[in-house]
């Protein structure tokens, strides 16, 4: 018995485990309560912030399909042929035809990729608001913080241009908070004024808050960084908007434009003396003093979340050349032809104007190898598509190199200097006691336009003169302004947002009846220009707080 | 085994005492008559004096004559399929003797779990199968044998590839995450998969309601298999030594293509589109004359080899036994470039010590190749392309380059030879090892001690290379690719438990009275596995000899491109058991099980699993023993019910913690320099905690006829609640991707159904045959209904259509899991009438119809309807199996009735708009000319006037019957065999997936889960041009010496 005894108590003592033996914790991540504290972990954690930024969905194509391909400035293109021509990337020829639904794939990933963007900033600036100046790296937090802040507040101001009023999120959700938030305001009306108005005042609040907590600029290595001049240009950019939306009704006019000034009278930036060279084929000027903020691409594996490479050259690159029979042929592997600029943009021009040069236009030549060897090849129009190729977006044929096409290394600017010029320019005369440096910023940008008057020598060498075209201005309206805006930042992304704040898409758009290929344009004037909150996620907010947005 | 091994050395004594008779020593001559129950004479029957050679044999009259040694001799009389029988000679001269024809055996003891039990005492539902139902099965996995055999198991192929996983569900699909049995084998409780050699296997229970699976507590929610394995299980009863050979080799082929246009009629429609868009052709008479029309799917399918090979020496005497085997199983896959090897080594003895104190050791290890090819996505995978691919252009162009599809898709060799990166073809070579080591103390009567170690440690190592190559478009490669994911784990267990089984007699010790046996036990269960991936750019050069990581060259980008953390996995258990039997009458069953997991946070650890089974043996009671007729032919009537709960764990680890950390699509680049990024990883969860699964079972087991006819009949119900699935959350609270959703405990599903078995067994003889002609039937039936009939989110869309940009699955209350929803096609319209009165704007003629659900005069998302499920309503089996002589026969069925199945490639070959390849029911659509046609006119589904989408018209029935196998052996008799040095010789051929009946229109309608897919919510049933089963033919031999 006492041998029984023996084992009974050997066996349970040796095997009975304490409840030590399952608590396990996880191996080589750690837990959000510790990660946060380290100011290395949070840098790793604010470059993540940047990340979705360049993922495909956003800046890479759903930027250009939302600013440009809506606009009168350009329509879709691609299709090999006329049948498959709507069906080529169809969730876009849907938003930019206006008879999108709110199931678009497109508008779903735009959706989910920004609240990541600001989920992640959240869980940044929740973890470090503990951090004060008695911390060792203060400074660096506080940068990282100012970092984080104004990427939420541009991942805001893009949701707000795109949809309209959305969730507003200042910190950090759990899942089951997050099925009852909406996208109304208490009080709200039917469009969601209250909300759109909260979120441009949450833009402005927090752009306005880190002006002193971020640099004017970085070294090599971190070029790309939010900058004081990205924040104040930001922040002048919403104050804009928030004037032509709420008509002006904290004076935000005058303030859009003293805030433009400081970025335009930093000796940092200014305007890239040849307006070509802003938009190098050759990747030569990726850190132009133009640049205020741009979206970093580093020729990569994919384009997608996991890589740093940019589809958006080989999206714009030309689709249809002429070929040895004298007939368009498509290459595949080589451009893809989206985003292709409309009749009524060019003719928008004065003839000559050196701007022009970045379309190429059915007839012209591209040096490239499209077939095979590199030679000059002529652009070819079908029937489909406009005949017009914008190139700001591409590189030469070089870059594609390898027919590793789809991941180049190009930066897309969100915001540059003539574009601040402009805010300037335009703020400056609407609110009434600016109108001589209007006029100044806009000759100014005329100016360097002209000076790149372009001669070709030979594929990728160039002299540059003093043109006549475009001449200065003697005198200057707002149609002056908006007319320069157009023509000088065309297929960069504005053309759609700004015909919206202006009130002018109902005029603008609602003329445009058809897309060069005969399918209809159906502009509705109900939906105030904006997209359709994602079904999905009017799903998911079980609690029925997120509301469809008028017209859908 | 058993019973020939008997009848073998039956013969031998019987040769033995035929050659001695003339030389025995006689003292008494004894003669007789032996007849059966009826009073019939048996001829050739052995008559033995007991331990002695002496014997003689019945004569047609059933007389015979002995002379035996003494008074005291006891004489055998034995004959095949009657009940043995000795009679001491005593003073009797004549001894007339009659046999009762023998009761069939039901099988040896059951695993229960811990323990094991005779089957008439099993109170839980189990299904238990053998050795000879599954080894005629030339199968890789044990999986893939249990198709059609248990009643309330169903097992679908996810993919036909060489050693692809399995889709098993116990009674339903009761979860919404991972719904895979528990398999415990030789007491190792070792997951949700077994990849062991399904020749080796010995027993297999199948542990389906509660009451039977909740001794495995926290895991046993989805059902528990029970496997033992040949062997080294007990001392054998007199010294031996076998020597095995098992082999087999045979082809594998399709046993269906699926019917697309070749080059001519491709381009004719074509052409045909473009006459009706009034433009150029799009083939010239001239292209056509020079038209490879190459059809892809020969080019992708092969006939196949599948063998196996396996040696087994097996040894035993009285002190113990042991076994060791060495396997090689080759299968080429039906699709080029897909194969399987396994390696399998095992060794397992037992070894008694002393009278009180058994002990037994098994270690055994495989290594295994596969080579499979991308299946994922329809258009990126090998079988997809094959269907939708260009069939104008050659294989390979003059330059010896993989041509180019003139449409958009891919080149299906290319895929196959060159590989790409984003949808790779991957190797995986695997290797296991497991140990188990475990000993028996009988401490005194009745009580017995037993303590069980195992051990395992695996590695997994996924590959794949990429070659420079273009093809065009996407299908093309820069700079080579070397790709790497190593996995790597071990984990052990240790089990104590402590049996004592007591029986309280009667006075006269005539009946037990009561009758108990208790378990109490503790397990502890530990793992841990890391993961390690690298992948490298631009080799120095593509032999083969050079796909090493060392051969980078000053370019080579060297990336760890994404990080697994590794994890560790705990539990700490114990359980307890009693049984108790009233006068053999009444049983009832009591289990316990408290187990704690780490994959919950503190406060949610542990768990309580109770269950008890109650059976009452009809046929013990006096009214029924009263009768004559129920007393002799019915051997057992039971009738048997129970209750329990069981819980499931199956999701990943540390889910309820929030962590930060690197995440690999979050880098970032500044000035051209790529910096890593960190996120949030996972969302705390602190909440969440077991799912647990509460069942009800009620059944009867009636045996009949010296147990020839089995029946078995199980109603059950079972409800799990608290489902642990990932669910969507709204995007602000910023998840990314679907694989970073937050488990949480949600959903409860509903499975309620019954199961019936029916076996016959029988035997057919004559005097004037000379051996019985035995046969068996068995039918097995079961019928499920599932449903969600609670779940917090109002939707869990699965089943991602890539192109459609849509989901056309849908887990939500009040419906199976994951159900079809679309729009409801109702035909094509066939005249502007019915495009008038339709609900549908913009539509013309030769579009089809959506049937307007709501009745709102309009199609909206709000004529989403149900389309149907993909489970089965239900499935059946049916085997049969006879033997004359050495001649043996058998056929098995499966059949799965009532289940739907979204057949993606239809979309494709049914229109497409990109130009695919098309099937031939294209060259009839709709026109004009051409109405009562049920093809539309336009191809484009998905936008401007039909962007309402997913469709009924691609959802069809996945109902099927398949011919599962076909068995032909032939034994030699055992003299012949004897001559020969044999024990044993059969040969035998079989063919598997010899016949399939079915109006699916795909490759293949046996369609499981996909398991590449990225989706959200689960899917089942779509197909996206799934690898189909084979069909083989094997010829085998089995050897023992």
């Amino acid at each position: 018995m006492k041998k029984i005894l023996g084992i009974l108590v050997t066996s349970f003592v040796l095997f009975s485990c304490t409840e030590d033996f399952i608590n396990k914790q996880p191996l080589g991540v750690e837990t959000n309560v510790i990660f946060y504290d380290k100011v290395e972990n949070c840098e790793l954690a604010v470059n993540a912030i940047y990340d979705p930024l360049g993922w495909e969905s956003m800046y890479q194509v759903g930027m250009m399909a939302l600013g440009d391909m809506t606009s009168d400035d350009a329509e879709k293109g691609g299709g090999d042929n006329v049948l498959q021509y709507k069906s080529d990337q169809g969730a876009i020829f849907d938003i930019v035809t206006f008879t999108v639904n709110p199931i678009n794939g497109y508008l779903a990933n735009i959706w989910d990729a920004s609240y990541i963007g600001i989920a992640r900033a959240n869980a940044m600036i929740d973890a470090t608001n503990k951090i004060d100046a008695t911390n060792d790296d203060y400074s660096t937090f506080k940068r990282l913080r100012g970092e984080a802040r104004f990427l939420r507040a541009l991942y805001y101001f893009d949701l707000v241009r795109i949809y309209g009023p959305v969730p507003l999120l200042k910190q950090a959700i759990a899942p089951a908070d997050a099925i009852d938030v909406g996208n109304r305001a208490d009080g709200d009306d039917a469009q969601g004024t209250k909300q759109v108005k909260a979120i441009y005042d949450f833009i402005i609040e927090e752009l306005e808050a880190i002006q002193n907590d971020v640099p004017w600029t970085y070294n090599a290595d971190n070029y790309g960084r939010v900058t004081a001049a990205a924040a104040k240009a930001l922040l002048a950019k919403a104050y804009l908007y928030k004037a032509d939306i709420f008509s002006n009704s904290d004076n935000e006019y005058e303030k859009a434009y003293l805030a433009a000034k400081e970025v335009l009278d930093n000796a940092s930036y200014g305007l890239e003396a040849k307006y070509q060279d802003i938009f190098d084929l050759n990747l030569e000027n990726e850190s132009s003093k133009e640049f205020i903020f741009t979206i970093q691409f580093t020729s990569g594996s994919s384009t997608l979340r996991g890589g740093e490479g940019n589809i958006r050259p080989i999206y714009v690159t030309p689709r249809f050349f002429i070929n040895a029979q004298g007939k368009p042929e498509k290459k595949d592997g080589y451009g893809y032809g989206f985003n292709i600029p409309r009749q009524d943009l060019i003719d928008a021009f004065d003839a000559n104007d050196p701007r022009l040069d970045m379309v190429l236009a059915e007839g012209d030549s591209l040096y490239c190898n499209a077939f095979g060897s590199p030679q000059w090849t002529k652009i070819a129009k079908v029937d489909w598509n406009t005949g017009y190729y914008c190139m700001k977006g591409s590189v030469n044929y070089e870059q594609f190199a390898g027919f590793n096409t789809q991941v180049i290394g190009k930066n897309i600017p969100v915001i540059r200097y003539a574009d601040v010029m402009l805010i300037a320019a335009e703020a400056g005369f609407k609110d009434g006691g600016y109108k001589a440096e209007a006029l100044k910023y806009v000759n100014d940008i005329r100016k360097r336009a002209r000076e790149s008057k372009r001669v070709l020598n030979a594929y990728n060498d160039y002299t540059y003169s003093v043109g006549t075209v475009p001449a200065d201005l003697s005198a200057i309206t707002l149609d002056d302004i908006k007319k320069e805006r157009r023509l000088e930042l065309y297929c960069e992304g504005h053309r759609f947002f700004d015909l919206v704040r202006w009130g002018d898409a109902d005029a603008i758009l609602g003329a445009i009846t058809k897309d060069v290929a005969g399918y209809p344009v159906l502009w509705n004037p109900a939906t105030l220009g904006r997209m359709p909150i994602p079904q999905a996620q009017i799903n998911l907010h079980t609690g029925g707080k997120l509301v469809q947005n008028p017209g859908y | 085994m058993k019973q020939l091994n008997k009848q073998s050395k039956r013969l031998l004594f019987f040769a033995i005492a035929f050659f001695t008779f003339g030389y025995a020593s006689a003292q008494i001559e004894v003669s007789g008559k032996l007849t059966d129950a009826k009073g019939k004479p048996i001829d050739f029957a052995d008559v033995v004096e007991v331990g002695t050679n002496n014997g003689t044999l019945t004569d047609s009259d059933g007389a015979w004559t002995l002379t035996v040694k003494s008074t005291e001799s006891v004489l055998e009389f034995a004959f095949m399929g009657y009940e043995k029988k000795q009679v001491k000679v005593g003073n009797q001269k004549v001894l007339n003797v009659s046999l009762q024809t023998e009761a069939i055996d039901v099988g040896p003891v059951t695993f229960i779990g811990y323990a094991a039990a005779r089957p008439e005492d099993l109170v839980g539902s189990i299904v238990q199968l053998q050795n000879k139902d599954i080894v005629n099965r030339p199968v890789l996995a044990v999986d893939q044998a249990l198709s059609g055999l248990a009643a309330g198991v169903q097992v679908r192929a996810n993919t036909g590839t060489p050693g692809g996983k399995m889709d098993i569900v116990v009674r339903g699909r009761g979860t919404i995450g991972d719904a895979r049995p528990l398999y415990v084998v030789d007491g190792v409780q070792i997951g949700n998969e077994y990849r062991g050699d399904p020749s080796n296997i010995d027993q297999i229970s199948i542990l389906k309601d509660a009451s039977a699976t909740a001794i495995f507590g926290a895991r046993g929610a989805n059902g528990v298999i029970i496997i033992t394995t040949k062997g080294g299980q007990a001392p054998a009863e007199e010294a031996f030594t076998t020597v095995s050979v098992d082999a087999y080799r045979g082809v594998q082929s399709t046993w269906k293509r699926i019917d697309v246009t070749d080059a001519y009629e491709y381009a004719e429609i074509l052409n045909h589109n473009q006459v009706l868009a009034k433009k150029d052709s799009a083939f010239t008479q001239s292209q056509i004359n020079n038209f490879s029309n190459t059809n892809w799917q020969d080019q992708v399918f092969r006939d196949a080899v599948i063998e196996k090979y396996k040696l087994q020496i097996d040894g035993g005497s009285t002190g113990g036994s042991w076994s060791t085997s060495v396997g090689y199983t080759n299968q080429e896959g039906i699709v080029r470039g897909t194969d399987y090897t396994r390696y399998d080594y095992g060794f397992k003895m037992m070894h008694k010590l002393t009278d009180k104190i058994d002990f037994g050791a098994s270690l055994g290890f495989n290594v295994s190749t596969q080579n499979a090819v991308y299946e994922g996505n329809l258009e990126q995978s090998a079988l997809g392309a094959a269907l939708i691919a260009d069939p104008t252009i050659p294989v390979y162009d003059s330059t010896g380059n993989w041509a180019a599809p003139t449409n958009s898709y891919y080149n299906p060799v290319g895929v196959i030879e060159a590989n790409n990166a984003n949808t790779p073809n991957i190797t995986t070579k695997g290797f296991g090892l497991g140990g188990n080591a475990w000993l028996t103390y009988k401490i005194f009567k009745g009580f017995e001690y037993r303590t069980q170690y195992n051990y395992g440690n695996w590695n997994n190592v996924e590959e794949f290379f990429v070659p420079v190559y273009f093809i065009k478009g996407s299908q093309a490669q820069s700079n080579s690719l070397l790709s790497r994911r190593n996995q790597f784990g071990d984990n052990w267990g240790l089990t104590n438990t402590f049996t004592y089984s007591y029986k309280i007699y009667n006075a006269d010790s005539s009946v037990i009275n009561h009758d108990f046996r208790i378990l109490a036990g503790h397990e502890v269960l530990y793992a841990r596995q890391e993961t390690d991936r690298y992948k490298i750019e631009d080799l120095l050069s593509e032999e083969e000899s050079m796909r090493y990581f060392i051969a980078g060259t000053n370019n080579s980008e060297v990336n760890v491109n994404t990080w697994e953390a590794p994890n560790e996995h705990s539990m700490l258990s114990y359980m307890g058991r009693l049984e108790y039997a009233f006068q053999d009458k009444y049983l009832i069953n009591g289990t316990i099980r408290r187990d704690g997991s780490s994959r919950f946070g503190a406060g949610r650890k542990f768990g309580y699993f109770p269950a008890v089974g109650v059976a009452w043996k009809v046929n013990k009671e006096s009214f029924f023993y009263g009768n004559e007729w129920l007393k002799t032919n019915v051997s057992m009537f039971k009738i048997r019910g129970g209750w329990g709960k069981v819980g499931n764990e199956n999701i990943g680890n540390y889910q309820f913690v929030g962590t930060s950390g690197i995440d690999a699509n979050s880098s970032y680049s500044f000035g051209k320099n790529v910096v890593s990024g960190a996120v949030p990883l996972t969302i705390a969860n602190e909440d969440l905690h077991w799912e647990e699964a509460t069942s009800w079972n009620i059944g009867t087991d009636i045996n009949m006829f010296k147990n020839k006819v089995m029946f078995n009949f199980d109603y059950f119900i079972k409800k799990n609640m608290d489902n642990l699935i990932r669910i969507a959350v709204p995007a602000i609270v910023g998840v990314d991707g679907a694989d970073k959703n937050p488990y949480v405990n949600t959903a409860e599903i509903l499975n309620k159904g019954y199961e019936l078995s029916l076996t016959y067994r029988n035997q057919y003889a004559t005097e004037t045959m000379k051996h019985a002609f035995k046969y068996d039937v068995s039918a097995n039936f079961t019928q499920i209904t599932n449903e969600v009939v609670y779940q917090a989110e109002s939707e869990l869309p699965g089943g991602f259509d890539q192109r459609g940009n849509v989901y056309v699955a849908n887990t939500k209350e009040g419906y199976p899991i994951a159900s079809f929803f679309g729009y409801q096609v109702d035909g094509v319209f066939q005249n502007w009438g019915q495009v008038n009165q339709s609900a549908q704007t913009n539509a013309a003629p030769g579009d089809y119809k959506i049937v307007d659900v709501n009745g709102d005069g309009r199609i909206s998302t709000a004529d989403i309807t149900y389309l149907g499920s993909p489970h089965p309503k239900f499935t059946y089996g049916f085997n049969a199996n006879c033997g004359y002589a050495g001649f043996d026969l058998g056929f098995s069925f499966q059949g799965v009735h009532g289940n739907k199945i979204y057949n993606m490639t239809k979309w494709y070959l049914d229109g497409g708009d990109f130009g695919s390849n098309f099937s031939t029911r294209r060259l009839d659509v709709w026109s004009a000319d051409n109405t009562g046609s049920d093809q539309p006119t336009d191809q484009t589904w998905f936008t401007g006037k039909n962007s309402l989408y997913p469709l009924s018209a691609f959802i069809e029935d996945g109902s099927y019957l398949r011919l599962k196998n076909i068995t032909f052996g032939y034994t030699l008799p055992d003299e012949i065999a004897a001559k020969m040095r044999l024990n044993r010789c059969r040969v035998y051929t079989v063919i598997q997936n010899a016949l399939t009946f079915t109006k699916y229109s795909g490759f293949d309608p046996e369609i499981g889960t996909n398991e590449t897919t990225n989706w959200e919510g689960p899917e089942f049933g779509i197909d996206r041009g799934a690898y189909p089963q084979a069909r083989s033919i094997v010829f085998g031999v089995n050897l023992e010496f």
